[in-house]
């Protein structure tokens, strides 16, 4: 089912200077969003984050508005090292850009440092069950398949079939 | 517990949308500021509203609360209320900020009457906000 939310957006895109500036200012929002959202889960102050990474707090508060749209590579990957999260950055077509628009949700835009995720994953398996049998791990790619999927994901698509059934 | 708000556009006497209009009329980088603005809101618990995205009006505004963007060195600002139902914020007025002034200046009181428009009659007077 497409959302109307979904069907506006992708017609909006005819335009391309409007898709080009709607392609920025989301990847400005959501960044800015995330890096507020994350140092909150972390109970830090913009202090403390500009301290754990040589800046100053006036800096962090620039990362964490909106409307500054100037983070830079390397400043991403030192917040992502700062909150153990992996930074991915990449081409997609626009309309996996709608799909990413009309889909955030709290872990998206705050998403578990690898120590939380351990954490959900861990705290997921059964007691009677064997760890090393239900906690897979690639050996030619280690990384800890991780559980943690809240089921209280909150989206707009969410939001509007609840409204839908209501309704 | 998370809240979350859906966004409405004021509608007015004719059946048009004001505020679509409004946002249509400006460059597109703005338009497109504001809308993902919004969009991401719609999306955020209610407890993570604020400044520098929002910000609870005061004074001859009490509320009313603008969504808030500048773009090339203009304040912007959407004004609404929560309502007309639970889960709902409806977009009054449009205009910008500057020197702590709003312009147009009258905005705050159209704003209070569409509320009264929008209370009297939600099926007509309010449309879930256009993204387009």
């Amino acid at each position: 089912m497409i959302l109307d939310k979904e069907r506006q957006i992708l017609n909006s895109l005819d335009s391309k200077e409007y898709r080009e500036a709607l392609a920025i200012e989301h990847v400005n929002t959501t960044l800015a969003i995330q890096i507020r959202m994350m140092r909150e889960n972390h109970q830090w102050k913009q202090s403390d984050l500009a301290a754990c990474l040589g800046k100053h707090q006036e800096t962090v508060s620039q990362w964490e508005n909106p409307d500054y749209g100037r983070h830079s590579m390397t400043t991403l990957k030192a917040l992502a090292a700062a909150f153990d999260v992996a930074l991915l950055v990449k081409f997609i077509p626009f309309s996996e850009l709608v799909q990413d628009m009309v889909s955030l949700s709290e872990t998206r835009l705050s998403p578990p440092s690898f120590g939380e995720e351990q954490y959900y994953a861990l705290a997921s398996v059964p007691v009677t069950s064997n760890l090393m049998e239900d906690v897979k791990v690639d050996a030619n790619n280690p990384i800890l398949v991780s559980s943690y999927n809240p089921h209280n994901m909150l989206t707009t698509a969410n939001v509007e079939k609840e409204l839908a059934n209501v309704a | 517990m998370r809240i979350v708000s859906l966004f409405c556009d004021y509608i007015d006497v004719n059946g048009v949308n004001v505020i679509k209009i409004w946002l249509d009329g400006l460059e597109p980088g703005a338009k497109a500021r504001l809308n993902a603005r919004l969009n991401a809101l719609e999306q955020m618990n209610r407890t993570e509203w604020g400044v520098p995205m929002t910000e609870v009006l005061k004074g001859d505004k009490d509320g009313l609360i603008a969504v808030r963007a500048k773009y090339n060195r203009i304040q912007y600002r959407l004004l609404g209320y929560d309502g007309p139902y639970r889960g709902e914020f409806t977009i009054l007025a449009c205009g910008t900020e500057r020197n702590n002034r709003y312009i147009p200046l009258n905005i705050g009181e159209k704003a209070f009457e569409r509320i009264e428009t929008v209370e009297g009659n939600p099926t007509a007077r309010r449309r879930r906000h256009d993204f387009g």
